[in-house]
């Protein structure tokens, strides 16, 4: 359940996403990537490392898809699911069960390497 | 594991602990959450019990030993204390002391006890070497190797969220909040034993430290100066402490605005820090030097050398620390530079030791694996017995003192009772 403050929260998040590095990545309608995070992050709200404003590698567009292709590189043909709440769920057991992904030092669960993975193919430059 | 083991259990020593608690000034032998006031029990991170626990450290009030006990010592009818007094011979009945001015004397008693730390205990046996021509207690050449320390280092950065005061509250340099007045009790992350077990990994653990520069000399030595003011007591060294502050007049400022003003404020870059255990290696070890000291003994060359188990101990302890984090939600994780593979490091090159010098003169069942019996008598001279660090087989990730004065308490009685 999102109380009305969390929901304020978020949607201020994700205001400030759409103008953030992601946006670059163009398609991002709700049922999009950026529906996906944003659902993410009501469960994972550490998720902000990728798109707030602070000076983390991790929050740049490069980053993103440089670690969804050091995933597909070793996992061509895998996919995370499509649905939010079972993307949740798989990120917990990721981290329950040490299914770790590490890209330049950042530790990430596996899904949420193969969540990057799926991003628009124009983004990897 | 091979060489590990002590042939005592926690059992037996465990009526020491209590013991060694009062010397240390360390108050109750509390170890588990009553160290934290009720309300601040919700305050700790609900990691899974199978993989993660939160542990607590208590700091001694007042730990220099020298000047807190000094006179009681002075008035003890039973004790005579001999200052500067270095032990310069190596006979079996008799030990010849010298001070650096030139001032000799022979000690001769029906037992002897070495306490001199983890690598003097060593070099004292290895250059008494007249009667036992290896050293005395040296005949298995035994003596000096298996040296241990705590790797201590940073090894991971944390982005957590600054509504979250949970990872603060195990900050190292926070106070949290806890009910031994005049105790510093710090909380530490460690692994269960089985979780231990299960990973085939050593027992370390590992504290959460603001994410700056590590600590200047002038911030050390401004650290010296407070505790000597609030001791009420002159700094060891004022002149050369006073100069450091000087030097490094800038991080002392910094330092002491962020210790009047940020501490328990919103912070979201912390640091993870690790001080592991080290696995018993007999080529990490204590030498003699060809160098001589001002009264002509060989000084200490000291090879410490850590292993691929030392450090795929803290890799596994970080990373359930990364993924705990992440999966409560509480912080994301960078590790340093220097853990990744392509950087080829077994640890960092400014790598630190805890100072805390163990196992050359190791505690073993018999002759061959060691250099003392459980009763910490030498295996090969029945009247020298050891006290200290370098007696422990094992030095799990813990500071060692208490377990030196428990260990101490529990031979005090055991020569007592030979006497």
């Amino acid at each position: 359940m999102v109380d009305r403050r969390r929901f304020l929260k978020y949607a201020a998040v994700f205001g400030g996403f759409a103008l953030s590095p992601l946006a670059l990545f163009g398609t991002l309608g709700g049922d999009g990537m950026a529906g996906r995070l944003a659902r993410l992050a009501v469960n994972f709200k550490q998720l902000r490392i990728f798109f707030e404003a602070e000076n983390t590698p991790a929050n740049g567009p490069s980053f993103m898809a440089g670690l969804g292709e050091f995933y597909r590189a070793q996992h061509p043909a895998v996919s995370p699911p499509a649905d939010a709440d079972a993307l949740a769920k798989a990120i917990t057991e990721d981290f329950e069960a040490d299914r770790l992904v590490i890209y330049k030092g950042w530790v990430f669960a596996e899904t949420e390497a193969r969540l990057m993975a799926e991003l628009p193919v124009p983004a990897r430059r | 594991m091979a060489d590990s083991g002590w042939p005592i259990t926690r059992d037996d020593l465990l009526p020491h602990y209590a013991t060694a608690q009062g010397i240390c000034n360390a108050g109750p032998f509390i170890y588990d959450d009553r160290n934290l006031a009720p309300a601040d029990r919700g305050r700790k991170i609900p990691f899974a019990p199978d993989r993660l626990e939160t542990g607590y450290w208590r700091f001694s009030a007042e730990p220099r030993f020298g000047s807190f006990y000094r006179e009681r010592i002075k008035g003890a009818a039973n004790v005579t204390t001999i200052l500067h007094a270095n032990g310069t011979a190596d006979h079996l009945d008799s030990l010849t002391i010298q001070s650096l001015t030139g001032k000799k004397a022979t000690v001769r008693a029906r037992h002897y006890i070495l306490a001199c730390g983890g690598i003097e205990n060593a070099r004292i046996l290895l250059y008494s070497n007249a009667a036992q021509t290896a050293g005395l207690g040296n005949g298995k050449d035994m003596v000096g190797r298996y040296f241990m320390d705590h790797p201590v280092a940073p090894i991971a950065t944390l982005i957590g969220d600054a509504d979250d005061k949970r990872l603060n509250f195990y900050n190292l340099f926070n106070d949290p909040g806890t009910q031994a007045r005049g105790i510093d009790v710090n909380l530490i992350i460690k692994m269960p034993a089985a979780f231990q077990r299960k990973n085939e990994i050593l027992n370390s653990a590992a504290f959460i430290v603001d994410h700056e520069p590590a600590f200047s000399e002038g911030m050390m030595a401004a650290v010296r100066l407070r505790n000597a003011l609030r001791q009420k007591r002159m700094p060891d060294d004022l002149s050369s402490d006073v100069m450091d502050v000087v030097r490094d007049l800038d991080d002392v400022i910094v330092n002491t605005y962020n210790c009047f003003f940020r501490y328990g404020e919103r912070r979201t870059r912390l640091a993870i820090k690790i001080q592991g255990e080290q696995q018993p290696n007999p080529a990490s070890r204590v030498q003699l030097s060809d160098k001589r000291d001002a009264l002509g003994l060989p000084q200490t060359r000291l090879t410490w050398q850590l292993s691929e188990l030392d450090r795929k101990s803290v890799d596994v302890l970080v990373l359930a620390i990364a993924a705990e984090l992440a999966r409560l939600d509480i912080a994301r994780t960078r590790l340093d530079d220097w853990t990744q593979k392509e950087a080829g490091a077994l640890f960092p090159s400014d790598l630190r030791g805890g100072a805390h010098h163990t196992g050359t003169t190791r505690m073993s069942a018999s002759a061959g694996s060691g250099v003392v019996d459980k009763n910490c008598r030498a295996h090969s001279v029945d009247n020298l017995f050891i006290a200290g660090s370098s007696v422990f087989p094992t030095n799990s990730w813990a500071n060692p003192t208490l377990t030196i004065c428990a260990l101490a308490a529990r031979l005090a009685g055991h020569v007592k009772s030979i006497l």
